[in-house]
C-alpha cells in the first residue's frame, strides 16, 4: 500500500505526459464523457487522462499554466467559452478531410481553432397543466408581468445562461436585453439554484411553472434510474421559442486541441474518433443530444420532439458578446 | 567549583543556539514558506481593475452583508448551544452524561457541506418528507432549505462542538477552590451556577465564538451549494465567472484581512483565558448537581435531540441512499487512495516543521522568545484565512516562480526543466501544510511543552549532545501530541475542498472534490459513499483522542 501511495505521489509530481497518453480538460461532466474516452482507450492504445472541472475554472488553469500546461484536448460544454478559450490564445489550429466532412462549416470555427460535437438547444419546460401553449412565444416574452411568481432559472454563473444572454444581445441590443433581464428577475418564483434537472423537479413540484433547460436534460430524467426524476421529467412538456422569429437557441458541445499540446497526432485522432459514426450515434442515444455528422440519425425521443427553426446565428458571435452578457446579469440582479 | 563551571557551560552551550545566523535562516525560510500568503495581502496595494469596480458596484455590498449575517447567527446559535450543553454535561448530573460527554463531539466529524448535502436531500421542496407534509397538511410549508437561514443551521450544526469543546475543557480544569468558596459563602448549587461559573467562562465561550467566526468565513462547500452568496463565493465568481485572477485576489486580500483581524483579536482572548484556568497537577474534580428528576430527564432529551439532528439524522440517511444508490463505484478506490496520500504528505511535512520550530523554540529562549513566538503566530495565519484565498496566493507565487526559472535557464542558454511548480503535487501540498499548519503546532507544542526542562538539563548534564536529547527524550515523551497533530491534520486535509478544487494537479481528484461534484450534479446518491467515508475518517480524532481516555493529552 505505501509503494502505491509513493506511486501515486510521484507520478503526480512529474509534468510530463508520456508518450502514448493524452490529457484531456473537459467542462462536461466525467459519466458524459468517460465512456466514449474508455471506448477510444480500448481502440486506440493510447491512455486517457481526464480532468473535469467547470469551464471557467479550466480555462483559467489553462492560462495559469501557460507553456508547461500538459493538455492536449479542451472539451467545454458551449460556443461563448470556446470563443473565450480562442481570444486567450489556448487553442491551436487543426484541419483534417475527416473534420471537414464530419462537421457543417457553421458549426466549427473558420480556422479550425474548435468543432462541435454535438448541438442542444435551450427550450421552455413548462407544467402541462398549468400552461396554455398559447401563452408561449419567445424568450422576450418570460419577460411579461403574467409570469409573476412562475419562472425558476439556475445561476447567472451558468454558461448556458450567459450564451442565452449573448444570442439576446445579439440579436435584440444592449437596452431591450437589460429590460428583459430585469423583467425576468422581476419574475423569479425564488432565488437562482440548482441545475436545469432541479428546475424541472421544482416545476413538477409546482414551485413554478416554467424554465429554462437544455434538450438533453429532458432526455436524461426521463430515462433515469431515480424515479422521482422519470416522474418529474413526465410532468413538463417542452417547447421550443421563438418560432415565428430567429428561431429555437442552439448551442454545441465541442472540442479543441490545447496550444501547448505535445500530442498533436494523438488529439487529432480523439477528436477524429468522437466524430466517428458510432460516437455520433452514441451521443445520439445515450446522451440525448443532436449529432453534428450529417447522415446520422437523432435518437427516437429527439425525432418526436419533431423539427424546429433553429437560431443560425454564427456562434462565434455569442462569444464576443460572452462578458457583456455576463455584467448585463449583474446589473438586473441575477444571482 | 570546576564542576559547577564546567555543567554551566553545558547548560549555556545546549540550551542557547550556538548563533544568531541560524534565526536569520529560519526566518527568511519561514518567510518564503509563507510567501502565498504575503502575496494576497500586498495585492490590495495594486489598483482595482474594471472588472472589480463592476463587482463592488454591483454585488459587493450584499456579499458583504450576508457573510456577515451567517456570521451572527452561526456564532450566536453555535455559543448557545455549545454552551449549555457544555455547562450541563460538565456541572449537571443526568442519565446519560457520560457518553453525551464525548458523543457531543460527534456532529465534528462531518463537514458542513455533507451536512447541506444530507438535509437537501430530505427537506427541499421536491424532496418525499415535505411532499408529504404539503398533501397532508396543504398549506403548511416547511421553509425553504437552501437559504441564508439553511446554511446558518448547518454550520451551527457543524460548529458548535468547537464551543462545546471549549467550554467543557474550561470548566472542567478550573480548580474548585473559586465554586467551593461560594458554597462556603451559602449561595445554592444553581446560584453557583448562575453567578461565578458563566462569567468565567466568558474567555472560553469568546474563544470558541471566535473560532466559529473563522470556519464560517472559511466554508465554501455549504453557502455554494445553497446558493448563499459570501465573501468566499466572490473569489470564485471573480476569478472563474468574471475572469479576473486580479480582481479575484485583490478580493481575497480584503477577505483575508478580515480574518487575520478575528484571529488576533483570538490570541488575545486565549491569553486572558489562563489567568482562570491554573493547571494543576491534581485532576479538580467539581461536585455534581443533580437537578430534579424531570429536570435530568429534559437536559437528556436536549442532548440527544441536537445528536439526533446534528450527526444520527444525516448520516442515518447517507447510508440509506447509499444502499440505494449503484453501489460501490470502481473509482472510489483511487479517490481513497489519493485522499490518503494527499492528506498524508501535509500531515507528515506539517508535523516535521511543527516539530523543528517547536524544538528550536524550546532550546532559544531568553531574550529571542519573542521571535520564535512571533513566527509561530505568523505560520499560524493561515488556518484563519479562506483556502481559496491560500490556493489563489500559492497560484500567484507558483507562477512567478516558474516564470523566473525558465527566465533563469533561457539566460543560462539551458533547457528549462521539466518540472513545473503551477498543477503539481508539491503547490497543492504547500497550500495544505500552510492551511493546517496551526493545528500542527498547537498539537506538538501541547506535547513537548508537558517535559519539564529539568529533564533537560539532566539530560545535558549526563553529557548527551543537542541531536541526541531530540531523538531520545521530545521524540518519546512527545510522541502523543505528535501522533494528534498527524492526525487532527490528517482529518481536515481529508475534509478540505476549495483550495483542493481549485490547485488539485491533472486527474487528481479527492473524495471531497467528487462529493462536491456529485451533490453538485443533483446526484446525491453517488455522493453518498465518498461522503461517508469522509465522515469516517473525521470519527478518528474524536474517538481516539477522547478527553479521558487514560494516556492521551487531548
Amino acid at each position: 500500500m505505501l509503494f502505491r501511495v509513493i506511486a501515486v505521489v510521484l507520478m503526480a509530481w512529474s509534468g510530463i505526459a508520456q508518450a502514448a497518453e493524452l490529457n484531456v480538460y473537459s467542462s462536461r461532466k466525467q459519466e458524459l464523457v468517460a465512456p466514449l474516452l474508455d471506448k477510444f482507450s480500448a481502440t486506440s492504445g493510447i491512455k486517457v487522462n481526464l480532468i473535469t472541472a467547470e469551464d471557467g475554472m479550466l480555462i483559467q488553469r489553462l492560462k495559469t499554466e501557460g507553456k508547461r500546461s500538459p493538455a492536449d484536448v479542451l472539451l467545454l460544454a458551449d460556443a461563448g467559452r470556446f470563443e473565450l478559450a480562442a481570444r486567450e490564445g489556448l487553442l491551436k489550429p487543426v484541419s483534417s478531410p475527416a473534420i471537414t466532412a464530419a462537421v457543417p462549416a457553421f458549426l466549427r470555427h473558420p480556422d479550425g481553432l474548435w468543432v462541435g460535437l454535438t448541438q442542444r438547444a435551450r427550450v421552455f419546460a413548462y407544467a402541462s397543466e398549468r400552461v396554455k401553449v398559447d401563452e408561449l412565444s419567445d424568450y422576450l416574452g418570460l419577460a411579461d408581468p403574467r409570469w409573476k411568481g412562475r419562472l425558476c432559472a439556475r445561476s447567472s454563473t451558468n454558461v448556458y445562461n450567459q450564451s442565452l444572454t449573448a444570442a439576446m444581445l445579439a440579436h435584440h441590443g444592449a437596452e431591450k436585453t437589460a429590460a428583459w433581464l430585469s423583467g425576468m428577475v422581476a419574475n423569479f418564483a425564488r432565488p437562482p439554484q440548482g441545475g436545469d434537472r432541479d428546475q424541472i423537479k421544482d416545476i413538477a413540484a409546482g414551485r413554478c411553472d416554467i424554465a429554462l433547460v437544455n434538450t438533453y436534460y429532458v432526455g436524461g430524467m426521463l430515462n433515469s434510474q431515480d424515479p422521482v426524476e422519470r416522474e418529474a421529467a413526465a410532468r413538463i412538456s417542452l417547447f421550443f421559442p421563438d418560432q415565428s422569429g430567429v428561431g429555437t437557441h442552439m448551442n454545441i458541445s465541442g472540442a479543441g486541441v490545447a496550444v501547448h499540446s505535445r500530442n498533436n497526432a494523438a488529439a487529432l485522432a480523439l477528436i477524429e474518433f468522437m466524430l466517428g459514426e458510432e460516437s455520433q450515434r452514441w451521443y445520439a442515444d445515450s446522451n440525448f443530444e443532436y449529432p453534428v455528422r450529417p447522415g446520422v440519425k437523432p435518437g427516437d425521443l429527439l425525432v418526436k420532439w419533431g423539427d424546429y427553426r433553429r437560431d443560425s446565428l454564427p456562434l462565434k458571435t455569442i462569444g464576443d458578446f460572452q462578458q457583456q452578457a455576463t455584467m448585463a446579469m449583474d446589473k438586473a440582479g441575477w444571482k | 567549583m570546576e564542576v559547577i563551571s564546567r555543567a554551566t557551560d553545558i547548560q549555556r552551550q545546549f540550551i542557547r543556539l550556538r548563533s544568531g545566523g541560524l534565526r536569520v535562516w529560519v526566518g527568511v525560510i519561514a518567510s518564503l514558506g509563507v510567501a502565498p500568503l504575503l502575496w494576497v495581502l500586498f495585492s490590495v496595494t495594486q489598483s482595482p481593475g474594471d472588472i472589480l469596480q463592476h463587482f463592488i458596484s454591483t454585488f459587493a455590498v450584499d456579499y458583504l452583508l450576508t457573510t456577515l449575517s451567517l456570521m451572527v447567527l452561526v456564532v450566536s446559535g453555535c455559543l448557545l448551544l455549545g454552551g449549555i450543553l457544555g455547562i450541563c454535561v460538565a456541572r449537571l448530573d443526568f442519565p446519560g452524561r457520560s457518553v453525551f460527554r464525548w458523543a457531543l463531539m460527534l456532529p465534528m466529524a462531518a463537514p458542513a457541506y455533507i451536512v447541506a448535502y444530507a438535509y437537501t436531500g430530505l427537506l427541499d421542496y421536491g424532496a418525499p418528507l415535505p411532499t408529504l407534509l404539503r398533501d397532508w397538511q396543504g398549506s403548511f410549508q416547511i421553509p425553504e432549505i437552501r437559504s441564508l437561514e439553511g446554511a446558518a443551521c448547518v454550520l451551527i450544526a457543524v460548529l458548535f462542538p468547537y464551543v462545546y469543546a471549549l467550554v467543557l475543557a474550561a470548566a472542567v480544569n478550573r480548580p474548585p477552590s473559586l465554586t467551593e468558596a461560594a458554597r462556603v459563602l451559602g449561595c445554592s448549587p444553581w446560584r453557583v451556577l448562575w453567578r461565578v461559573e458563566l462569567p468565567l467562562l466568558r474567555p472560553a465561550l469568546a474563544a470558541g465564538g471566535l473560532l466559529v467566526a473563522l470556519e464560517t468565513l472559511a466554508d465554501y462547500g455549504t453557502v455554494k451549494y445553497f446558493g448563499v452568496d459570501t465573501l468566499s463565493t466572490g473569489v470564485f465568481r471573480l476569478w472563474f465567472t468574471l475572469g479576473d485572477l486580479g480582481a479575484a485576489m485583490h478580493w481575497g486580500a480584503s477577505l483575508a484581512s478580515f480574518a487575520i483581524v478575528l484571529m488576533f483579536l483570538q490570541f488575545l482572548l486565549r491569553g486572558r483565558e489562563t489567568r482562570f484556568s491554573a493547571r494543576t497537577l491534581v485532576k479538580s474534580v467539581h461536585p455534581l448537581i443533580c437537578p430534579s428528576r424531570w429536570q435530568a430527564w429534559v437536559i437528556a432529551c436536549l442532548c440527544g435531540l441536537t445528536l439526533a439532528v446534528t450527526f444520527i439524522v444525516p448520516v442515518g440517511y447517507l447510508f440509506w441512499l447509499a444502499a440505494l444508490s449503484a453501489g460501490w463505484k470502481p473509482e472510489y478506490s483511487s479517490l481513497i487512495m489519493n485522499s490518503i496520500a494527499l492528506a498524508g504528505l501535509v500531515s507528515s511535512v506539517a508535523v516535521l516543521v511543527s516539530f523543528t520550530w517547536i524544538v528550536m523554540t524550546r532550546r532559544d529562549q531568553g531574550l529571542h522568545a519573542p521571535f520564535w513566538s512571533l513566527g509561530k503566530n505568523i505560520l499560524s495565519l493561515g488556518y484563519g484565512v479562506p483556502g481559496v484565498v491560500v490556493a489563489v496566493g500559492a497560484l500567484g507565487v507558483a507562477g512567478h516562480v516558474d516564470a523566473g526559472i525558465e527566465g533563469a535557464a533561457a539566460s543560462l542558454g539551458i533547457e528549462p526543466p521539466s518540472w513545473y511548480l503551477v498543477g503539481s503535487m508539491t503547490l497543492l501540498v504547500w497550500a495544505g501544510v500552510l492551511r493546517f499548519l496551526a493545528v500542527a503546532l498547537r498539537a506538538v507544542k501541547r506535547g513537548i511543552e508537558g517535559i519539564p526542562r529539568t529533564l533537560d538539563e539532566q539530560c545535558a548534564l549526563l553529557g548527551h549532545s543537542a541531536r541526541q536529547v531530540t531523538w531520545r527524550l521530545y521524540l518519546p515523551l512527545a510522541r502523543p501530541g505528535i501522533l494528534a497533530g498527524v492526525l487532527l491534520v490528517f482529518v481536515d486535509v481529508i475534509k478540505e475542498l476549495p483550495a483542493t478544487l481549485v490547485l488539485r494537479p491533472i486527474g487528481f481528484d479527492t473524495l471531497a472534490v467528487r462529493a462536491f461534484e456529485f451533490a453538485s450534479d443533483e446526484r446525491l446518491a453517488d455522493a453518498a459513499w465518498p461522503s461517508l467515508i469522509i465522515v469516517a475518517v473525521g470519527l478518528l480524532p474524536i474517538l481516539l483522542l477522547r478527553p479521558g481516555r487514560r494516556g492521551r493529552a487531548a
